[in-house]
Order: structure tokens, then sequence, then C-alpha cells
């Protein structure tokens, strides 16, 4: 009778139709990016689906509630796409849609900027996965591409700890040189984090810091091709627009 | 040399799946620091929390209602709690065995280890009643935030403010059949109540006795909005002023729950 019960608990994880409702938005996502042509969908789709049910028991043992159920079920199902996806990569033709033809005009059409948004967006999340540091990184992209920092990043990052000198230190006065840039970033991180650090860590940290979010952002299968020119445009984007 | 032989340790799926319900509530304070660590570096898991949150927010986006509040409430009351109240219990129980086996113990001794029994289990249910409350306000808080962000237009703001709130659907529910503590039925009023925003709310009571009662209205997020306490057969909002699903509970003075129930404004 307990083992009915058990059965029961752990066969509501997920019903046949919310798998297939998960797999059709995960496989939906990798066909908007472009990682998956629209004529393989029903195939991976189903490849996925399969493979979950042949692994059903496995999945369901080795989830322990820490998560919601279904959340959990999209993980393990974009798990398994990006098995897929890495190996039917080389066999599936990208080719198409992958050479944009260059137009000569600058507006963007509506496409175009829901790209952007998307690009935007996924440069948010990649910030917000830098947890306790990702008010610095703000603060210091912003500062380091020369933006006009805003006074409520400065608060985040410093905790109220900061004076009107401390403020003074992300005023833009003229286009500064980065030697200047870096030694005013250092005398913040010595002041707030209570350091003793030289100019070189921070430069060294900070262009760490870009060099991972750049791989992240080209990250699976070199889905973008962003360098650090790239990066700073997107960041000015995201900057301006989190100040909207 | 033996480092670099050492294969990366991943991310489970369902630590996957517990970073990206934090990236998308925005709510990454109860992470454990090696595993943040690990994202930050890991470009494979972080692609995958992200992807996974992506996929979340869509699906909230299309269906609002289901949100995040149903997660395992289990997971939520911490477990320094759990081991207070486990090491609680075995301090009280070996109090209790130890009295017991003294000899000539008076009964009102016996009586006072139960009902001391009785308090810190009233202490120890108020308490995860409370982390549940306050659970339930980051969850709500979490929501609120990630709502305004996919939802800006007016459309979709009307639209939030009649989603249900699971919790307290679940309390009206129970008192559907009216009257659920003492004999007499209070509640005249229907269950479920609906009005123009332009309406003043009427709720009427059915007293026997003078006491005075409290009603507190609260939105569908479980929000307080207003609170009024009458001695009257009926009681008058006029606060609220804008559409949506707003919840009422009646409580009488000694702070029992004697009805939940639901009002619609709609114009």
């Amino acid at each position: 009778m307990q083992v009915t019960e058990e059965l029961t608990i752990k066969d509501t994880l997920i019903t046949d139709y919310e798998l297939l409702d998960l797999a059709n938005r995960i496989v939906s996502r990798f066909i908007a990016n472009r990682y998956i042509p629209k004529r393989e969908r029903e195939d991976v789709q189903m490849a996925i689906i399969e493979k979950f049910l042949i692994n059903k028991s496995r999945i369901i043992n080795r989830f322990q509630g820490k998560s919601k159920a279904s959340t959990y079920c999209i993980a393990v199902l974009n798990r398994m796409c990006l098995e897929i996806i890495r190996k039917e990569i080389k066999h599936w033709n990208l080719s198409e849609g992958k050479h944009k033809e260059i137009r000569e005009d600058c507006v963007l059409n509506s496409e175009e900027n829901l790209i952007i948004k998307d690009e935007i967006r996924l440069l948010k999340d990649i910030i917000a996965l830098f947890y306790d540091e990702k008010e610095k990184i703000v603060l210091f992209l912003a500062y380091y591409y020369q933006l006009n920092v805003n006074n409520d990043d400065i608060n985040n990052y410093c905790l109220g700890e900061c004076d009107n000198n401390f403020y003074e230190l992300f005023t833009i006065n003229d286009k500064e040189s980065k030697a200047t840039i870096f030694a005013n970033l250092t005398i913040a991180v010595n002041k707030i984090e209570n350091k003793n650090l030289k100019n070189d860590a921070t430069r060294i940290w900070l262009n760490k810091i870009i060099n991972t979010i750049i791989s992240k952002l080209n990250y699976p299968l070199n889905r973008a091709n962003y360098t650090k020119e790239s990066l700073q445009i997107l960041f000015e984007y995201y900057y301006n627009e989190k100040e909207h | 040399m033996d480092n670099e032989n050492k294969k990366v340790q991943h991310l489970t799926e369902e630590q996957i799946a517990v970073y990206a319900e934090a990236l998308a509530t925005d709510n990454s304070a109860n992470l454990p620091d090696d595993v943040k660590r690990h994202v930050k570096e890991c470009l494979e898991c972080s692609n995958e929390i992200q992807s996974v949150s992506e996929i979340l927010r869509e699906k909230y986006k299309n269906s609002i209602a289901e949100g995040l509040n149903s997660i395992n409430k289990r997971n939520k009351i911490n477990l320094t709690l759990w081991l207070g109240v486990a090491a609680s219990i075995a301090f009280i129980a070996a109090l209790g065995y130890f009295f017991t086996k003294s000899n000539g113990v008076p009964e009102n001794n016996l009586m006072a280890v139960d009902s001391t029994i009785f308090n810190s289990k009233t202490i120890v249910s108020n308490k995860i009643i409370n982390q549940d409350t306050i659970n339930n306000e980051i969850i709500i808080d979490s929501e609120i935030k990630k709502e305004s962000i996919v939802n800006s237009t007016k459309k979709n703001e009307i639209l939030i403010a009649f989603v249900p709130n699971k919790e307290l659907e679940k309390l009206s529910e129970r008192y559907k059949d009216n009257a659920m503590r003492g004999e007499e039925k209070i509640i005249t009023t229907s269950e479920v109540k609906s009005y123009n925003t332009s309406d003043s709310i009427n709720i009427s009571l059915n007293k026997s006795d003078n006491q005075y009662l409290t009603v507190e209205v609260f939105d569908n997020k479980g929000t307080k909005i207003t609170q009024l306490t009458t001695k009257e057969n009926s009681v008058e909002l006029n606060d609220i002023n804008e559409e949506g699903l707003y919840y009422w509970k009646l409580i009488n003075e000694d702070y029992d729950l004697l009805y939940c129930g639901k009002i619609i404004i709609k114009d």
C-alpha cells in the first residue's frame, strides 16, 4: 500500500501532456536561437521525449524536491536537448539564415530589435549569475566604458559606505585615460572591500570578467561572435535600458 | 597535474533547476557559495541555468497563475528550524521521562510537563506558520518584481489583478458552506460578491451578540488593503476602487477566523 502511494506521488512529477509541452518549449527555443533547423523539430522533440520516458524512473529517483518538479524536468530535457545538438550539429545544415544579407540602411527592423532585446536579456542573466559580484561588475563596466554612472549603482556597490568623494570617483569629467580609470576603480575597491590592491590587479580582474562574459555570450557552439568592442555596445544598450 | 586531470563536476539537473528559479525570481540569497563560484566560471552550467530560467519566464508569461508559489513548501522551512524542533521535543521527552520515573511526583508536576509540551508544540507550530508566511512574502515579492518586468502594459496589469491567490483561494474554499466556527451562520453575504469600481462594498453580518468583529481585505497578492472593526450587522468598504480580485476575512475578538470570502471588482 505504501509502495503504491509512493509511486503515485512520484508519477505525478510530470504528466505526458506537460512533458510534451515542455519538450516543445525547449526545442522551440533552440530553433529560435538557430541551433536546431526547423525541419528537425519533430525528430528532436520525439528524441528527447523518448529519452526522458526511457530514463523516467532514474530521473524521478534523482529528484529530491529542492526545486519545482516542472523546473527540474525542464533542466533534464534541456540537457538532453543539448546532448543531441552536440551530437547532430555536424549533420545539420545550419548554413541557412546564418549569413544574413548585409543591409545598407541603419534602421533596425522589428526582428532585429527583438534579437537585440534577447541579447540584452542574456547579458542581464549572465551578469546576474555573478551573484554577489554583480553590482560591482555593473558599476565597474559602466565606468570603464565611460557611461554616465547612476548613483544607485554606486550605492548598490558601497552599501551606504560612500561619501561625496566616493561619488566623485565615478564622475566622468572628460575622456579619461585607461590608467586613470583603473586608478579610480582601485581606490574604490580598496575603500569598499578594505583591500590594498594595485591598479594592475584591478585591470586583470576586470579583463577576466570581460573575457568570461564574452565566453558566456558566445557559448554554446560559438552561437555568437562577441568581441570586446561588441560587448561594449551591448553593455551600453543594457545600461541605458536599465536606466529607464 | 592531478588537478588538471580532475574531471570538472558540473551541477546536477536539480541544482540547475534551483539556480534557474533563483535567477528567474531574482533571489539568490540562499544559494551555497561554492556552487555560486562554479556557476561564475562554468560556461556550460551558467548557460543551462540561463536557458532554463528563460523557459521558465516564457512559461509564466503564458500562465501567470501557476507562478512559482507552488514550490514545495517543505523546502522553505529551513533546516535549522527543524533541528531546533527535534532537539526541543527530545529534551521535553527526556524531561517527561525523568519526572515519571521519580517516585512521589505530584500530579500537577506531570501536568506542568504536559503543558510545557503543549506550549512548546504551539510555539513550534506558530514558528512554522510564521516561517511559511515569511517565505510566502518572499515569493510574492519576487513574483511582483518578475511580473513587473514581464507585464508592463495596463491590460496585463488588470489581468494580473484577477489572478487567484492560491493560499486565500484554499481558505475561502473552506468557508464555502458559510460558518466554520460555532453553530450560527454569521455571514449572510454570498461567498463571491461582484461590484463595479464605483460601487461601495457592503458585507452583511448576522450577529446575535454584541461583540466586535474585524473585517480585513486583501488583494490577490495577499497584501492587506484595509481593515475595519464593527459592532453592527453590516460593513461598508469604500477604499477599494481598482478592478481586481480581493479576499476578505472576518475575525472575532479572540482572533478566531470566522470567514473568508471573495470580492470581484470589475467594470
